[in-house]
C-alpha cells in the first residue's frame, strides 16, 4: 500500500506524541516523588520523543540517500551500476523517483550507445567519403587534363578547319580556270573542227584536181607509147632501107669487081658500078642518121615515157596522200567534236565543282563557327572540371573535418560507461 | 691502071689485085670442118663449089685481130678456091702498079708484095701466092 511521505511524516509525528502522552499518563503510576514528578515527565517524554523521532527519520532518510549516490554517478557519467532501493512495505515517492532515475539511465544508456554507433559510422562514412572524394579529385584532374588536350585538339581543329577552308577556296578558284581554260578548248576545237572541215573540201579538190590531171598524164602516156611504137616503126622502115643498101652495096662491089675482070669491056660498067655503090653507101649513111635520130627520139621518148610513168606514180602517191589527208582532216574534225565535246563537259563539271566548293566553303565556315564554340564549351569545361576539382578538394578537407568531429563526438560520449566490461 | 680490093687485117690496112678477087659474098652459112684447127674456119658453098673460109689475121699472124667482117672475100677460081675472112672489106681503088714500093723489113709486114699509097694512107698489097704457101706449110703435114 502506498503511502506518501508526507503523511509518513504525520503519522510519525503523531507516534511521537502519543508516546509523549503515554509517557506523561505513566509517570504517576510508577510512584515517583511528585517533586520529581514534573521533571521526570518531561525528560521521559524527551528521550521517548528523541528515540522514535530519530528511528523514523533514519528510517524516511535512508532511500534518498540512496538515491542522491545513484544521481551522483550518473552525473559522473556512470551508467553501468544499476539503481537500487530496498523495497517496503509502503512504498512512498522515493520509489517513483528510483523508478525515473532507472528510466533516465536506461535511455541515457540507449542514447549513448546510439550516439557511439552514429558517430562510429559517421567516421568510416567520412573516410569513404574522404577516399571517395580523393579519387574524385583525381578524376576531375583528369577531366582537366583531357579538357585540355581537347581544348588543344580543338585549335589544332580551328587551324585545319582555316586551313581546308583556304584550300578551297584556292580550289575554287582552280576550278573556275579549269572551267575557263575548258571553254577556251572548246572555242579552240570549234575552230578546229571548222578548219579541218575546210581542209578537208580542200584535200578533196586536190584529189579531184590530181585525178583529173592523172588521167591527162595517162593519155600523154599513151600518146608517147603510141609515137614511140610508130617511131619504132619507122626504124624498122628504116632496117629495111639499110638492109637493101647493104644489099645494092654489095651488088656494086661485085659488079665493080666484075667490071674489072672484064678489063676493058668492062670500064663504062664499073664507072656505073662505082656510081651505085656510092648511092648505096649515102644511102647507108642517111639511113644511120635516121637510126641514130630514132634512138635519140627512143631514149626521149623512152626519158617522156619513164618521167610521166614517175609522174603518175607521184600523182598516185599525191592522191592517195590527199586521200589520207582527207581522211586525216576528218579523223581532226572527229577528233575535236569529241574534245569539244569533252571539253564542254569539262566545263560543267567545273560549274558543278565551283558551286560544290562554295557549298564546301560555307559548310567549313559553319563547321568553324561550331569548332569555335567547341572551344569555348572546352573552356568552360575546363573551368568547370576546374572548380569541381577545388570542390572535391574542399570535399575530402570536410570528410577530413567530420572525420575528426565524429572522433571528438566519440571522445565525447566515451566518457560515459555504458556496463562493467568497459570499466578500463 | 690496075685495081685493088681494099680489105683491113687487125689494124693492118691491106689490098687484093682485082684479078685474084672471084666476089665478095655477104655472110654466107660457114659450116665447120671435122678435125679443122688452125686458122681453117670451115667450108662454105659458093655457087656449088666447096671453099675453104680461111682466118687471114691469124694465118698472118696479126696479134689483137678485132671481130671479123660477115662478108668473104671469094678468092679466083684459078687460086685454089679459097674464101678469106677479114676484119673490114673496103672499097676498090686504082693503083699504080708500076709505083710500087718495097715492103717494109719487118716482122708485121707478111705477105706483102710491095706498099702503095692511096689517099695519104699506105696500103700492103697482098701476096696472094705466099698465103697459098703459108697454106700448104701448115697443112701439107
Amino acid at each position: 500500500m502506498r503511502v506518501d511521505i508526507s503523511y509518513k511524516f504525520i503519522a510519525g509525528f503523531l507516534i511521537v506524541i502519543a508516546s509523549v502522552v503515554l509517557v506523561n499518563l505513566a509517570v504517576p503510576l510508577l510512584g515517583v516523588p511528585a517533586e520529581w514528578q514534573q521533571f521526570f515527565t518531561i525528560s521521559c517524554a524527551l528521550l521517548v520523543g528523541l528515540v522514535i523521532g530519530g528511528a523514523f527519520s533514519r528510517a524516511f532518510a535512508a532511500n534518498i540517500r540512496q538515491l542522491k549516490a545513484a544521481g551522483e554517478r550518473l552525473g559522473q557519467g556512470d551508467l553501468a551500476e544499476e539503481i537500487v532501493v530496498p523495497r517496503e512495505l509502503f512504498p512512498d515517492e522515493t520509489a517513483d523517483l528510483s523508478d525515473a532515475l532507472k528510466q533516465v539511465q536506461e535511455n541515457l544508456r540507449q542514447l549513448v550507445g546510439d550516439i557511439r554507433t552514429i558517430a562510429f559510422r559517421v567516421a568510416r562514412s567520412a573516410q569513404a567519403l574522404s577516399g571517395t572524394s580523393q579519387e574524385a579529385t583525381a578524376s576531375a584532374q583528369d577531366v582537366a587534363r583531357t579538357v585540355d588536350q581537347i581544348s588543344k585538339g580543338a585549335e589544332t581543329q580551328a587551324e585545319m578547319v582555316e586551313e581546308s577552308n583556304r584550300l578551297f577556296k584556292e580550289m575554287a578558284v582552280s576550278i573556275s580556270l579549269v572551267a575557263a581554260a575548258a571553254k577556251r578548248v572548246a572555242d579552240a576545237a570549234e575552230e578546229t573542227a571548222t578548219t579541218a572541215v575546210r581542209g578537208n573540201q580542200l584535200a578533196e579538190a586536190s584529189k579531184q584536181t590530181i585525178l583529173r590531171t592523172l588521167s591527162e598524164v595517162e593519155e600523154s602516156s599513151r600518146q608517147i607509147v603510141s609515137f614511140v611504137a610508130r617511131v619504132q616503126k619507122v626504124g624498122k622502115i628504116v632496117e629495111v632501107i639499110n638492109g637493101i643498101a647493104h644489099k645494092t652495096n654489095m651488088l656494086a662491089l661485085n659488079a665493080a669487081i666484075e667490071a674489072a675482070r672484064a678489063g676493058e669491056y668492062g670500064r663504062g660498067f664499073a664507072v656505073v658500078a662505082e656510081e651505085v655503090r656510092r648511092l648505096a653507101d649515102s644511102t647507108t649513111t642517111s639511113s644511120a642518121e635516121i637510126n641514130t635520130l630514132i634512138e635519140e627520139l627512143l631514149a626521149e621518148g623512152q626519158d617522156l615515157y619513164g618521167s610521166l610513168h614517175q609522174i603518175t606514180e607521184g600523182m598516185q602517191q599525191g592522191r592517195s596522200a590527199a586521200e589520207r589527208t582527207s581522211e586525216a582532216f576528218a579523223d581532226i574534225n572527229r577528233h575535236a567534236d569529241d574534245t569539244r565535246t569533252k571539253a564542254h563537259s569539262i566545263a560543267e563539271l567545273a560549274a558543278q565543282q565551283t558551286s560544290g566548293a562554295e557549298r564546301i566553303t560555307r559548310a567549313i565556315d559553319e563547321i568553324d563557327k561550331v569548332v569555335s564554340d567547341n572551344a569555348a564549351a572546352t573552356e568552360e569545361v575546363s573551368a568547370a572540371s576546374e572548380q569541381q576539382s577545388t570542390a572535391m578538394v574542399e570535399l575530402a578537407q570536410s570528410a577530413h573535418e567530420l572525420s575528426i568531429m565524429s572522433e571528438e563526438l566519440l571522445a565525447v560520449v566515451k566518457r560515459f560507461r555504458l556496463a562493467a566490461a568497459e570499466a578500463e | 691502071m690496075a685495081l685493088m680490093l681494099l680489105i683491113q687485117l687487125g689494124c693492118a690496112q691491106y689490098g687484093v689485085e682485082i684479078e685474084a678477087v672471084q666476089e665478095v659474098a655477104d655472110a654466107p652459112p660457114v659450116y665447120a670442118v671435122p678435125a679443122g684447127r688452125g686458122p681453117l674456119l670451115g667450108a662454105m658453098n659458093a655457087h656449088g663449089r666447096v671453099l675453104a673460109v680461111i682466118d687471114l689475121p691469124e694465118l698472118l699472124g696479126i696479134a689483137a685481130a678485132p671481130p671479123l667482117d660477115r662478108r668473104l672475100v671469094l678468092l679466083d677460081s684459078g687460086r685454089h678456091g679459097l674464101a678469106l675472112a677479114v676484119s673490114a672489106v673496103g672499097r676498090i681503088v686504082p693503083f699504080a702498079s708500076d709505083g710500087l714500093l718495097p715492103p717494109p723489113a719487118d716482122e708485121h709486114a707478111v705477105a706483102v708484095t710491095g706498099v702503095v699509097e692511096i689517099d695519104n694512107l699506105y696500103v700492103n698489097l697482098l701476096d696472094v701466092d705466099a698465103v697459098i704457101e703459108r697454106l700448104e706449110t701448115i697443112y701439107a703435114a
